[in-house]
This record gives C-alpha cells, sequence and structure tokens, in this order.
C-alpha cells in the first residue's frame, strides 16, 4: 500500500488522461450540465474557443479522484481545494493531473497537508492550477 | 428569473438532491476510472457538480442563448454522501456584476443532510457573455 502523502515534497500518484467527446456527453448526462458550449459543435464555433470545450468540473473530477486514491478517508471527511480554470481542454487532448505537498500545518494537534494542484495539457499548458487541504494523521 | 436581475445576497430556493447509486456510478464512469471510486460512496466532488448543474439550468444559462465559461471553483467536504441520500442545497449570489461586456456571478452552495449536517459546501465563479 502506498504511503499517504504527508509530508512537504510528497507527491501525488499523478494521472494521465486523454478526454473524449463521448466522455464529455457521458459527464453532460450523469452530472446534469447539457450547456452547448460542451455539446453542440455549431454553437461552439461561435464561441471565441470556436469548438465544443471539456466541462471544467469534468477535469475536476480527475484532481478529485486523485486527492480520493492518496487520501482514501480523509479527502472526503475534512478535504478542500480552491482552483481557478485556465484554459479549456479540447475534446482529443490528453491532461497530466498532478499534486505535491507543499506545507504541513499543524493546528491544536491536527495536522494538514497543503497540496499544488496543477493539470497540464501535453504542451505544458496549465489547465487548473491551485491548492487543495486535506487532513493527515 | 434572470441572473441580470438578481442583486448579491439572492437566495435560491432550496432544492432536494438525491445521486442514486446509478447515478453515482455513471458520474465516475464518466470522468474515467470507476475503479477509483470508493464502494458505497458517491464521488465527492459529484455532489458539487449536481449543485451547480442545478444552479446554471435554474437561470436558463444552459439554453444556447449566452456562453458560460467556468471560472474559479472552491469546494469542502464534511464528510462522504451515500448513494440515495437525501440532500438539500443552498444556494446564495454571492456576488453578481457586469464588466467589459461580461457578467461575472459568484454562487455559494451547502449541502445539507436530512439531520440539517453540512456535508459539503462550495464557491464557484461562472462568467457569462452574451453569443
Amino acid at each position: 500500500m502506498t504511503a499517504v502523502p504527508s509530508t512537504t515534497g510528497d507527491q501525488l500518484e499523478p494521472i494521465d488522461r486523454t478526454i473524449t467527446q463521448s466522455q464529455v456527453e457521458a459527464y453532460a448526462a450523469a452530472a446534469g450540465d447539457h450547456n452547448p458550449i460542451h455539446l453542440d459543435a455549431e454553437f461552439a464555433a461561435k464561441t471565441p474557443f470556436g469548438r465544443r470545450i471539456a466541462h471544467g468540473m469534468l477535469t475536476l473530477a480527475i484532481v478529485s479522484e486523485m486527492l480520493t486514491s492518496a487520501y482514501p478517508d480523509n479527502w472526503a471527511s475534512g478535504g478542500r481545494l480552491k482552483v481557478r480554470f485556465r484554459a479549456p481542454v479540447f475534446p482529443g487532448e490528453s491532461v497530466h493531473v498532478s499534486g505535491e505537498v507543499t506545507k504541513v500545518t499543524e493546528k491544536d494537534d491536527a495536522r494538514t497537508a497543503e497540496i499544488a494542484i496543477v493539470v497540464k495539457k501535453d504542451d505544458g499548458e496549465d489547465v487548473i492550477t491551485g491548492q487543495a487541504f486535506v487532513p493527515v494523521d | 428569473m434572470a441572473l441580470q436581475d438578481l442583486a448579491p445576497g439572492h437566495k435560491f430556493p432550496p432544492e432536494s438532491l438525491v445521486i442514486s447509486e446509478a447515478e453515482a456510478t455513471a458520474y465516475a464512469e464518466a470522468v474515467g476510472d470507476a475503479s477509483a471510486r470508493p464502494p458505497g460512496r458517491v464521488p465527492s466532488m459529484a455532489v458539487i457538480a449536481a449543485g451547480l448543474s442545478r444552479f446554471i439550468k435554474h437561470l436558463g444559462l444552459a439554453d444556447g442563448t449566452v456562453e458560460v465559461v467556468h471560472a474559479s471553483q472552491e469546494a469542502s467536504f464534511s464528510r462522504p454522501v451515500t448513494p440515495g441520500e437525501p440532500l438539500e442545497i443552498r444556494a446564495t449570489l454571492k456576488s453578481n456584476a457586469e464588466r467589459r461586456g461580461s457578467r461575472f456571478a459568484m454562487v455559494e452552495m451547502s449541502f445539507v443532510d436530512g439531520s440539517g449536517e453540512g456535508v459539503a459546501a462550495a464557491s464557484s465563479l461562472i462568467v457569462v457573455n452574451a453569443s
């Protein structure tokens, strides 16, 4: 079993995933988000993006998946995050989801890992950046 | 109810939310790796996603007349949610302003269980542009 990342410098197990249009459509149905910018090619062509984009919450779900794998109990019970969506992901693109413990704070005998969250495309462009905070034992 | 007509502080009517086992499974499969989902739990972010989708739909922002972009997200989780568990979404419009032709709206949502305890909370910033 992999040790829980709880020391400054610890890396979370990264996730690499290619986002497909069929995945976007499945996500829209599952999450109830039918915004045409994700689903309607004709509509999306008229936006500044020029084509359909994946839901930001779809990409963020992969971040949450990484945090759930790293902290099976504590992410869902006391975890929090704060992120910015910096660039859209176009169907067909791949993302690299990573996290690194940058600080561990201690207050009232409770330790919290502060994790830098970065989601990048293959070309290095940032998609999501931010921080997560998870209680650690 | 149009977003531009709502003042900061506006409270939306509470909405009930139940994510079934089938819906939790569909969500996990759509995200890409259902095997990573802890058994007997709704994926944490599925709760937030469901709330945000309700908000966007509620305001008619998903009808193809405007372009909606998600700019930032905060989320916190107090405990796991189990499939079929009844929750209530309580949402408040924290800010709503137009700048350079785009509308920036921040909505805060809390998700409470049947005993009134919060299980998750979120804050979403969306940007709406006329298409």
